[in-house]
């Protein structure tokens, strides 16, 4: 949906000036999920209301709530994702309510944001998009969004932030002193949490159920200038990744490139590039590519 | 024969774990595989922050609650 009508002019248009948009995961709406009980009290009585009224209800789906807070039209996901569905269901709320066109009561901004460093910790972003091999380089592929045909997988880019404490980035290093030439291997356990992530947008974002049968990464150092030292990084991920959440024999087969600059002196990570090299997940091409987050 | 000089060249240099790090070329690509602005287009709704806060809005300013629900993290494209 988020490829389809919720990239299209139109809705966004809509949205902004009609409405006032809210999305949220089922996830933090579970049994133990992290949104507070007010909140979760709510959704349980926009759901009622909307299966009282006969409407459509499901756990992906679209809802709108009257100014009152009452149950006033509801879409599934999958009629919501098309623009000449959603846009008129939008265009009905604003003519049987007789909106007026006002500001976005929220301001518009990134919605994918680098969740706070833990103290002298590292945060990692990574990103994993579908490409295509072009004049023997590998490129995105980039789908017109904002169409009922854009949605897809793999339409645009996923993202992971991920978090090291300091202990845990300390890991990534060296043990003892640091020379030109020297090589490692970054702890198994902790690049294991880098490397899982290193799967194509899919339905299945449970990376516990991933099953990694070949780990490698091996650090060289090949200089040490002012203080900071360069280690070149390679490796190797053969790693099941289901698409759906159950077994389907689907794998992720990459080479590993990149580097990592760090100070010797204070084991403080300054830099850590990675990228994937012909990668393929159930033999189709997929990149991933990994760095700090400024 | 250049062909044959660049195929040598290959073997004697070995697999991709033995070549020269190329930091530009790496940088590169992790620069353009970045998201777009225009992958980013659903950063221009003004999403509420949660869904109490969206219903009082919604009832302050009179207008309708959109309200999308999904598995998943749409925000960073893991859905």
């Amino acid at each position: 949906m988020r490829a389809s009508s919720l990239s299209n002019d139109k809705v966004v248009d809509l949205l902004n000036h009609f409405f006032v948009p809210v999305y949220l995961s089922n996830e933090d709406f579970a049994k133990g999920g992290c949104a507070p009980a007010e909140e979760k009290k709510e959704l349980q009585r926009i759901f009622r209301e909307t299966l009282d009224a006969k409407r459509s209800a499901g756990t992906v789906h679209v809802y709108i709530i009257a100014p009152d807070g009452k149950s006033f039209d509801s879409m599934h996901v999958a009629n919501a994702a098309k623009v000449e569905k959603l846009v008129p269901m939008l265009e009905a709320a604003v003519a049987e309510n007789k909106l007026s066109a006002g500001r976005a009561l929220f301001p518009p901004g990134a919605q994918s944001r680098k969740p706070k460093t833990p103290a002298e910790g590292l945060v990692l972003h990574l990103v994993a998009r579908n490409v295509v091999k072009k004049d023997g380089d590998i490129v995105p592929t980039h789908t017109k969004l904002g169409e009922t045909r854009s949605a897809g997988w793999g339409s645009y880019p996923s993202e992971d932030w991920i978090t090291l404490t300091k202990d845990d980035a300390a890991k990534l290093l060296p043990a003892g002193r640091v020379e030109k030439g020297q090589t490692w291997q970054p702890d198994a356990a902790v690049a294991a949490r880098l490397l899982t992530h290193f799967y194509p947008t899919t339905e299945n974002n449970d990376v516990a159920k991933n099953k990694i049968h070949e780990q490698e990464l091996k650090a060289t150092i090949i200089s040490i200038d002012n203080g900071i030292a360069r280690a070149q990084l390679t490796g190797r991920l053969v790693m099941d990744h289901w698409f759906y959440h159950k077994a389907d024999g689907n794998q992720v087969t990459t080479r590993l490139t990149g580097y990592l600059d760090f100070d010797p002196a204070t084991s403080r990570i300054r830099a850590l590039r990675l990228i994937s090299e012909d990668a393929t997940y159930n033999r189709r091409p997929f990149g991933v590519a990994l760095r700090e987050a400024e | 024969m250049h062909r044959f000089a660049a195929f040598l060249a290959v073997v004697v240099a070995g697999p991709a774990a033995a070549q020269e790090l190329d930091v530009g070329r790496i940088d590169k690509r992790v620069a353009d595989w970045q998201p777009t602005r225009v992958e980013r287009r659903f950063d221009d709704i003004g999403w509420a922050p949660d869904l109490c806060t969206a219903l009082k809005a919604g009832k302050a300013h009179d207008r309708p609650v959109f309200l999308f629900t999904h598995d998943g993290r749409m925000q960073v494209g893991r859905c």
